[in-house]
């Protein structure tokens, strides 16, 4: 029993890190909807600013006095910049422009403070205490008071000041705000200021007990998500609560771990039983179908109608191969145009699950990665030949993904987004990252595959292996076209636009959300697999979870309900085609900067996604040509194609 | 003909060492010329908190001294640097650009580049003689790392401990890939084999707190807490076992003796904390160790020497001293060739590297065929000796 005390006192440090970091997480989307994934790179870069201050000679409580400010400026500036223009867009939309500001703060740190290691001055007192027998730093203590404090006073200021109560009604309904007197757009500005004012005090207070460390701030990040999972993004004392017990189950585990019994998988318990607890909760208290007064998100991104051009497929295709050809030689090219098409079947799946369904799914990787180390466990271990291997672990990840998908069944929008990269972290803890399993860092061999007994070795025969890879991408294509506009293509869209209405006319939901989760998890698992075999080992690093966010952010930005969308994704993927010309173009410390900039412009201003995009451009500028004296509109162009979807098919 | 005259062939490099060291302080030497002889260095930087960009400054530092000394063999050195990025698309991509240039062999380091740019680089017959972190690197065919890596650190530093009369220790690992696996063969079980009672905690990397991971490997008062953690969670391990009166003494890889990271840390920590070191760079009375700090000075902005900077410092000299041996020969499977067979190849300011002894972990032979630890402490913030000058291994 004393252990047990004893341990969760000691956990009361990370649990105070992880509630803090929720606050402001909770506070951002009560302010403006926004799922804020850059919350933790804020503070990170505020902490940064507070060490160059105090570096510069400014006395500790001046530095953190500045800090706060220029963090308040900062928030106000990313609100204007990017949040605001995006203030009608899908969920999705802002969550991707997040991962947007992350990218872009991430690797403008580098740039801006340089790389050496930073010692950051402690606020709070760190002098050892003594609890329960047990010493341990001071600052642990003041942590969880500060943390207290903050949840009593924000749940007190949003409960009973008028900017509090202005705040919810702006987030419920910004109409009904504006003619109540209130600027939802100050409003907004104010509570990202306030947010990130936040992150700030987070960054400078935590810093001290985490370390400047971009590794570390990352990974906070999921742990407070969580815990603003469980406060429903909007109670701020069932967040800290939920940050604290996370906090302490962890730090339970690790007194408790080496007692468990030798079978149960103990690598990444940590990490991952605080988020099958809350995967089960939400499932448990989520609600089957929407209730009336659920709010719509905004348009979600445009369903192109999947028609399917030979033309452009053989285009297509020719390119694919001359460029082969012309690459022979350079393994860079060769490897980038082959990953390319790779990464384009996986984000394919993304089209399935997310474009045509409407359901944000932040484990894309995982299923990807599944079928990569079931590959190698078929091929390698048990000497399956090649093509029966590829179906065989794409097939196994579909009860995988049916059981991810049971989730979105009661859960929703960004809080599905949440719980799937729970799941997605619970995968890489327990199965990816364990060496029985998966090999570990070192990962697992894959053989060379030969088709009918003729080697399309990767390494000897790179074209060879870009044409098969070739095939299988238009055969998922063509299968994604057709399944757009089929029946069940069509109960997917039904699905995404409005669920009620959807039951309402008769459509299965669960079973539409249940085939989609299974057919994507399918595709992407071919995907992994495919790239198993490329790169001749594979190991758990390439499907993390953060990979599988920047999979979502770039498959949103490249038109994640379209076909063509699905494979430029996989082009613009990193360690694609673009990621090589554009590395050898760009300055390299640079390139993490641009690509943040370039997805967050990206987003607001295209928000079909740029394959859309292009494909309107070019029908526009085809029509100019027939018609040069009566240049049309874009309206002319596209509305009445979504017209005629809408009426032919009964969705859009 | 380079396989059979290897052996013989490679004994002189001892004596090229010495050549090079005295090049330096000498007057310097014909400038090379013809066509490059290519090395790649796979480094890691741009990553804050995770900085490895010293190893690119050490083979930088190398190929500027080589190439005002006759380079190798009169060729000049081209260094084909590769940042990994901590990324293993970025590190595959890697393995392909050493491919595409022609790399002769890899040296350096890269967390994840051994589990995915190893596999791009073997087929192509290119060696890799950087330092080994993940177990690719100590098992791939075309691996011939010129030092150990912890595979030789951690059973040196439990023979250290074992020396020192240690009852009982605690390991604290990483909880990721391979974490439980080198905490168990490469310190539990030597450690066991001494009889001494072991405990082992995991604990992810980047934790939030490491206090109650701390707490829990501290419990039996144990003599010695080993760290399996990398330099930047060295400082934060260090400091929460000052807050806690860790009474014990802390043990961690070379990378954690860095000046920064025992920057804020108590200083009765720091006093009884030991590691490995797989060089001499910071023996004062040594030749080679002393070419390396002027070149340090001359060619790299005067930048602080370091285990990281030594080692690919080390690495790329010790390559100029098999390629000068080789001659007109030279290229990435001659080199292979010979590292396969060769015995008695003197490592730039380290031992030997024997390719008929490879070291044995849980029982299998691997590709670590230097095996020779220092193991060193902090005095006055400057790297010292910890046991007498003297080499040790955790294999013979």
């Amino acid at each position: 029993m004393h252990d047990v005390l004893l341990f969760a006192v000691l956990g009361l440090g990370a649990g105070a890190v992880y509630a803090i970091l929720g606050l402001g997480l909770v506070l951002v989307h009560r302010g403006s909807g926004v799922v804020n994934f850059a919350h933790a790179a804020i503070a990170l870069f505020a902490a940064y600013v507070f060490v160059d201050l105090t570096d510069r000679g400014l006395d500790h409580w001046t530095a953190f006095a500045v800090t706060l400010v220029l963090a308040a400026c900062g928030g106000v500036l990313i609100y204007f910049l990017v949040i605001r223009p995006l203030r009608e867009a899908p969920a999705l939309a802002r969550l991707v422009a997040t991962l947007g500001v992350l990218l872009t703060l991430q690797s403008l740190m580098p740039i801006v403070f340089g790389l050496d290691a930073r010692t950051v001055p402690s606020l709070l007192p760190s002098d050892p205490v003594e609890v329960l027998g047990v010493t341990f730093g001071r600052d642990r203590l003041w942590l969880l008071g500060i943390t207290i404090v903050l949840t009593v006073v924000l749940s007190a200021a949003y409960r009973f000041t008028r900017f509090g109560r202005a705040t919810q009604a702006a987030a419920e309904n910004e109409k009904g705000a504006i003619l109540l007197g209130y600027s939802p757009t100050m409003i907004g500005a104010a509570n990202w200021a306030i947010a990130c004012s936040l992150a700030a005090v987070a960054g400078i207070l935590i810093a001290p007990i985490t370390s400047l460390s971009a590794t570390t701030f990352t990974l906070l990040i999921l742990p407070a998500l969580a815990a603003a999972l469980v406060g429903r993004f909007s109670s701020f004392s069932l967040t800290a609560l939920t940050g604290v017990l996370i906090g302490v189950t962890q730090s339970e585990i690790t007194r408790y771990q080496g007692e468990l019994p030798g079978w149960f998988p103990q690598q990444g318990l940590k990490d991952a039983l605080p988020f099958l607890v809350i995967i089960v909760a939400m499932i448990v208290t989520g609600k089957l179908i929407p209730r009336r007064g659920t709010l719509s998100e905004g348009r979600p991104p445009f369903a192109t109608p999947g028609l399917i051009r030979p033309r452009w497929v053989l285009v297509g295709a020719a390119a694919v191969m001359l460029g082969l050809i012309v690459a022979e030689g350079s393994t860079t090219y060769e490897s980038a145009i082959t990953y390319s098409m790779i990464a384009g079947i996986v984000s394919l799946s993304l089209v399935v699950v997310t474009g045509y369904v409407g359901q944000i799914s932040l484990a894309q990787m995982s299923f990807a990665g599944v079928g990569a180390f079931a590959v190698s466990k078929l091929a390698e271990e048990n000497g399956v030949p090649f093509l029966p291997a590829l179906a065989l672990s794409a097939l196994i990840a579909v009860p995988i993904g049916l059981l991810i998908g049971l989730p979105a069944l009661r859960v929703r929008g960004v809080n599905l987004a949440i719980v799937t990269i729970g799941a997605a972290v619970a995968i890489d803890s327990f199965i990816f990252q364990n060496t029985d399993w998966s090999g570990g860092f070192d990962g697992l061999g894959v053989p060379k595959p030969t088709l009918f007994g003729w080697s399309i070795d990767p390494a000897a025969h790179p074209q060879r292996f870009g044409a098969f890879v070739l095939v299988v991408l238009i055969a998922c294509a063509v299968m994604v076209c057709q399944l757009r506009r089929s029946d069940t293509g069509r109960r997917m869209l039904a699905v995404r636009d409005n669920e009620r209405a959807a039951a309402a006319n008769g459509v299965n939901v669960a079973a539409t959300k249940l085939q989609a989760f299974a057919l994507s998890a399918f595709i992407a698992a071919l995907g992994g697999s495919i790239l198993a075999y490329q790169s001749g080992r594979i190991s758990f690093q390439r499907f993390s979870p953060l990979q599988s966010i920047f999979l979502v952010a770039i498959a949103y930005t490249a038109g994640i309900a379209s076909v063509s969308g699905g494979i430029l994704a996989g082009v613009l993927a990193g360690g694609g085609l673009s990621f090589v010309l554009v590395g050898e173009l760009v300055l390299d410390d640079w390139y993490g900067v641009i690509s943040g900039v370039v997805l967050i412009v990206v987003v607001i201003t295209q928000p079909d996604g740029m394959a859309v995009s292009w494909s309107r451009l070019t029908r526009r500028i085809g029509r100019l040509r027939a018609r040069p004296h009566d240049a049309l509109t874009e309206v002319d162009v596209v509305q009445p194609v979504e017209r005629r979807m809408t009426v032919a098919q009964g969705t859009r | 003909m380079v396989m059979n005259c290897s052996r013989k062939a490679l004994v002189a490099v001892l004596g090229i060492g010495a050549l090079l060291a005295s090049g330096l302080v000498g007057t310097a030497a014909a400038k090379p010329s013809g066509d490059p002889v290519k090395v790649g260095v796979i480094y890691l930087t741009g990553v804050a908190g995770l900085d490895l960009g010293n190893i690119l400054t050490g083979a930088e530092a190398a190929t500027s001294y080589l190439n005002a000394h006759d380079g190798i063999d009169g060729r000049p050195v081209e260094l084909v640097p590769c940042n990994e990025k901590n990324d293993p698309a970025v590190s595959n991509a890697c393995g392909q650009k050493f491919v595409d240039e022609g790399v002769v062999a890899v040296v350096g380091l890269g967390p994840v580049y051994g589990a995915n740019g190893l596999a791009v680089t073997t087929p192509a017959n290119i060696p890799f003689v950087g330092t080994p972190v993940s177990t690719q690197e100590f098992l791939a065919p075309n691996s011939y790392p010129f030092l150990g890596g912890s595979a030789a650190a951690f059973p040196a530093m439990a023979k250290y401990a074992l020396g020192q009369g240690i009852k009982k220790a605690s390991i604290l690992y990483a909880d990721v890939g391979a974490g439980k696996l080198a905490a168990d063969a490469l310190l539990s079980d030597p450690l066991k084999a001494g009889g001494v009672e072991v405990t082992t905690v995991p604990e992810k990397i980047g934790a939030a707190d490491f206090t109650p991971a701390l707490v829990q490997a501290n419990q039996g008062d144990p003599d010695v807490i080993f760290l399996l953690f990398s330099a930047e969670d060295c400082n934060r391990i260090f400091k929460a076992a000052g807050q806690i009166g860790v009474k014990a003494r802390l043990a961690a890889s070379g990378s954690c003796l860095e000046k920064q990271v025992v920057d804020g840390v108590n200083p009765a920590i720091v006093k009884g904390l030991f590691a490995n070191s797989e060089t001499l760079f910071y023996v004062k009375n040594d030749k080679q160790a002393e070419l390396y700090r002027k070149a340090l000075k001359k060619y790299a902005d005067n930048a602080s020497p370091s285990g990281f900077s030594a080692g690919s410092f080390s690495q790329v000299m010790t390559l100029a001293g098999i390629g000068d041996t080789l001659g007109a020969d030279l290229s990435a499977q001659s080199l292979l060739d010979t590292l396969k067979t060769a015995s008695g190849i003197k490592v730039f300011m380290g031992t030997e590297l024997d390719s008929a002894a490879p070291a044995k972990l849980a029982g299998a032979a691997t590709h670590v065929f230097n095996t020779d630890q220092r193991i060193v402490t902090l005095k006055n913030g400057k790297v010292v000796e910890a046991n007498e000058n003297q080499w040790i291994s955790g294999f013979k």
